[in-house]
C-alpha cells in the first residue's frame, strides 16, 4: 500500500514537472536557435575603432572579431569575440557573420537603420551595443532626452520582433561608461603614457566627437551629468528589453549592465585616442559579454 | 674498506648544512634584490631577466592596481563620511543626502531655460526639443553640483591621506643595433625614436629630439625606429623608402624632408624625395620585392609591441618611456637628470 502511494506521488510530481518545466524555462517562447547566423548593431565600440591600430579594427571586435592567417602573421590580438566562441561552441557550419554597426552611428538616427539591415541578413542572434554616441554630443543640447531616446529604441527593436526569424535572440548591451573611461585617460596623462587632451585637441575629436564628456574645459559637475544621461538610457534599455521579453513569445531578449560596471584599466583603453577600448579592452567586452549573455552556459 | 665513525662534531659531518646555509643566504640575498620569477632545469629565471623587454608593460599593469586602489579608497572614505556625519545628526544617509542636496537644489524655472539660450544663440538651431534637453541638462548639473560642494565640505573637514607608493618608473634595455643614428655615437643619452613619416604627432616629437640635441651638443644620440600601422600603406612605403636609403647611406637626409611633409606622406611624395636624394631606384625596387625592407620595420614594430608601445610617436630617454606627445620641457627634465 506504501508502496503504491510512493509511486503515484512519484507519478504525479513528474506529470507536474512535464506540464511545468517549458513553461518555466522558455516561458512558452518559440525554441531558441542556435546563435550561427550574427548580426552586430552598434558604433565605433562594435567596430573597434582604434583598438590597436588607426581607425577600424574588425577583427579585434569584441562581437564580430577573427584570428586568421593574416590576423596571426601580423602579430594581431586574438580578442576571442562572440563570433570566434559561436563557431568554438556550435561548430563551422551555416554560419554568418555580419556587422552593421557603424562608428558614429547613435540610437536617436541610426538605430532603425541598422535593424532594418540587419534583418534582411536573417540573423538568428543580434547584438545591440549603441547609445554612446548619444551620450557624448558635441554639447548637452545634442543628448537626446529619454522620451526620445526610447521611442527610437522601441523603433528598432520593433524591427527587429517583426521580421526576425522565431526563435531568435537579441542581446542588448548597455551603454559602456564613459566617465570612467575618460579617467582612465586621466590615468594615461599622469602615468606619462600619452597626453590625452593632445590627441583629442588635435585631429581625433573630428572623427568622433564627445564634447560632453572630453572637453578639457567641462567642470566635474557637467561631466557627472553626462554620465547620469549614461546611467538613465542604460536604464530604458532594460526596461524595454524586459518588456519585449514577457510580450514576444517568439523571440529572446536578454540585457547586461556588466559592461556599464566594468572597470576599464588604463591598458584596456586605446593609446591611440585613449577613448575606445584597446584590443586587451576589446577582449574583455567580449569575455564579460559573453559570460552575462545569452549563451553563457557555452563555455568554450 | 674502513669505515671511520665520524663524531658529532667533525668537519666532514657540519660542510654540508654550512654550505645549504651559504647557499640560502646568498638566495635570500638574491630576492631580496631581484625575485625568481620561473626556473628551467632547475636554473633560475628572474624578474630583472623579464623587466629587460616588458618593464613598461609590467609598470602599466602595476600602475592600473594603484589607481584602482586609489579610487576605491576614496569611495570608501566618502562612504565613510557620510556614514559619521548621519549617524551625528540621527538620520540615515538617505535622508541626509535628501536634506542637503535635494532640498538644497534651487528649483529649475523656465527662465533658467531662456537665459541658458540667450548665453548659447546657437542651440537654439536645433530645433523645438532643445528646450527639453537643456532643461534636462541645467537640472541634473544643480543637483549634482550640489551634492558635490557638499561632500567637498565634509572632506575639507576631515583628514585623508592616500598611503600606497605609486610603481616607479621604469627603465628598459635598449637594442639599437643596426638601427639608423645620429649624433655622438658613445653619448650618455641615447634618445631611440618609435615614429613614423605620415604623422603630424611624430613630426613634433621629432622637433622635440632636434631641440634637447641643439641645447645639449655632443651629449646626444639620436636612434630611428618604425613604428605604425602596416596597414597603412602609405606610411609602409615612406618606412621601406627610409631603409633604402639606410642601406645607400642617406637615411638622415631622407628622415628630414619626410618630417618636413608635415605629416602629409603620399607615394608620390615619398618617390620624389626618393629621387631629389638620388636614390638608387632599381635596388630599392629589388629590395622591396625580396621583402628585405619590410622584414626590417616589421622587427621594428614588433620589438616596439614587445616593449609596450601602442601608438607613436614614443621616445625612449637611456630606457626611460617618454610620449612624443608631451611638451618638451618634460622631456627636458629627463635628459638634465640622466646627464647628472
Amino acid at each position: 500500500m506504501e508502496r503504491k502511494r510512493f509511486y503515484l506521488m512519484s507519478l504525479l510530481v513528474l506529470l507536474c514537472l512535464v506540464v511545468a518545466v517549458p513553461e518555466a524555462l522558455g516561458q512558452g517562447k518559440a525554441t531558441q536557435l542556435s546563435p550561427k547566423r550574427l548580426s552586430s548593431i552598434g558604433d565605433s565600440m562594435t567596430e573597434a575603432i582604434d583598438a590597436e591600430l588607426p581607425a577600424a579594427n574588425h577583427w579585434a571586435s569584441w562581437a564580430n572579431g577573427y584570428h586568421g592567417f593574416w590576423e596571426w602573421l601580423l602579430g594581431l590580438t586574438n580578442v576571442y569575440s562572440h563570433n570566434q566562441r559561436i563557431t568554438k561552441n556550435f561548430g563551422s557550419s551555416g554560419r554568418a557573420n555580419y556587422m552593421e554597426a557603424k562608428s558614429g552611428a547613435d540610437m536617436e538616427t541610426d538605430f532603425v537603420g541598422q535593424t532594418l539591415k540587419s534583418v534582411g541578413h536573417k540573423p538568428s542572434y543580434v547584438t545591440v551595443l549603441m547609445g554612446h554616441n548619444d551620450v557624448c554630443g558635441n554639447t548637452f543640447a545634442d543628448i537626446p532626452t529619454d522620451a526620445e531616446f526610447e521611442a527610437k529604441f522601441r523603433e528598432g527593436l520593433s524591427n527587429l520582433r517583426n521580421s526576425l526569424p522565431a526563435g531568435a535572440t537579441i542581446y542588448v548591451v548597455g551603454i559602456v561608461d564613459i566617465y570612467q573611461l575618460r579617467q582612465v585617460a586621466d590615468d594615461k596623462r599622469a602615468l606619462g603614457i600619452v597626453d590625452c587632451e593632445v590627441l583629442w585637441a588635435t585631429s581625433l575629436l573630428k572623427l568622433f566627437p564627445c564634447g560632453t564628456m572630453l572637453n578639457p574645459l567641462l567642470t566635474e559637475a557637467q561631466r557627472q551629468v553626462t554620465r547620469s544621461r549614461n546611467i538613465a538610457f542604460n536604464a530604458i534599455l532594460e526596461r524595454v528589453v524586459q518588456e519585449y521579453n514577457a510580450a514576444d513569445p517568439n523571440h529572446y531578449y536578454v540585457y547586461t549592465d556588466a559592461v556599464f560596471k566594468y572597470s576599464f584599466r588604463e591598458f584596456q583603453v586605446s593609446d591611440i585616442d585613449c577613448f575606445h577600448p584597446s584590443a586587451p579592452g576589446q577582449k574583455e567586452l567580449s569575455r564579460v559579454t559573453w559570460i552575462n549573455g545569452p549563451f553563457k552556459i557555452y563555455t568554450k | 674498506m674502513t669505515n671511520r665513525k665520524r663524531g658529532p662534531w667533525s668537519w666532514s659531518t657540519w660542510i654540508p648544512p654550512i654550505v645549504s646555509f651559504l647557499l640560502a643566504l646568498t638566495a635570500v640575498g638574491n630576492a631580496a634584490a631581484d625575485e625568481m620569477i620561473a626556473t628551467l632545469d632547475g636554473k633560475p629565471i628572474y624578474l630583472s631577466e623579464i623587466e629587460e623587454n616588458s618593464a613598461f608593460q609590467i609598470y602599466r599593469l602595476r600602475s592600473s592596481i594603484h589607481s584602482l586602489m586609489e579610487r576605491e579608497a576614496r569611495e570608501i572614505a566618502d562612504g565613510r563620511l557620510l556614514s559619521a556625519e548621519a549617524s551625528r545628526r540621527g538620520l540615515t544617509v538617505e535622508t541626509l543626502l535628501k536634506k542637503e542636496v535635494d532640498e538644497k537644489t534651487p528649483p529649475l524655472a523656465e527662465k533658467d531655460v531662456d537665459d541658458y539660450l540667450a548665453t548659447h544663440p546657437e542651440e537654439k538651431v536645433k530645433g523645438p526639443e532643445v528646450r527639453d534637453r537643456i532643461r534636462i541638462y541645467l537640472a541634473q548639473k544643480a543637483l549634482i553640483q550640489q551634492k558635490l560642494d557638499y561632500m567637498d565640505s565634509l572632506r575639507r573637514k576631515s583628514d585623508y591621506r592616500f598611503l600606497a607608493k605609486a610603481p616607479a618608473r621604469p627603465r628598459i634595455k635598449m637594442d639599437i643595433a643596426g638601427r639608423p643614428w645620429r649624433g655622438v655615437e658613445n653619448a650618455p643619452i641615447v634618445l631611440m625614436h618609435f615614429a613614423h613619416f605620415s604623422s603630424p604627432l611624430c613630426v613634433d616629437s621629432a622637433e622635440k629630439i632636434r631641440r634637447v640635441m641643439g641645447e645639449f651638443p655632443g651629449r646626444v644620440r639620436w636612434v630611428h625606429r618604425d613604428f605604425f600601422s602596416i596597414q597603412d600603406p602609405d606610411a609602409l612605403y615612406a618606412a621601406e623608402m627610409g631603409q633604402a636609403a639606410l642601406e645607400q647611406g642617406k637615411f638622415w637626409e631622407y628622415h628630414d624632408r619626410m618630417m618636413d611633409l608635415k605629416g602629409q606622406v603620399t607615394r608620390q611624395a615619398v618617390n620624389a624625395t626618393a629621387e631629389a636624394l638620388k636614390l638608387d631606384r632599381a635596388r630599392f625596387e629589388s629590395g622591396r620585392k625580396e621583402g628585405r625592407y619590410l622584414l626590417r620595420v616589421k622587427e621594428d614594430i614588433g620589438y616596439g609591441a614587445r616593449i609596450g608601445i601602442q601608438a607613436a610617436p614614443v621616445i625612449f630617454v637611456n630606457g626611460i618611456y617618454f610620449s612624443g606627445t608631451f611638451p618638451y620641457e618634460e622631456m627636458k627634465t629627463i635628459v638634465e637628470r640622466e646627464l647628472q
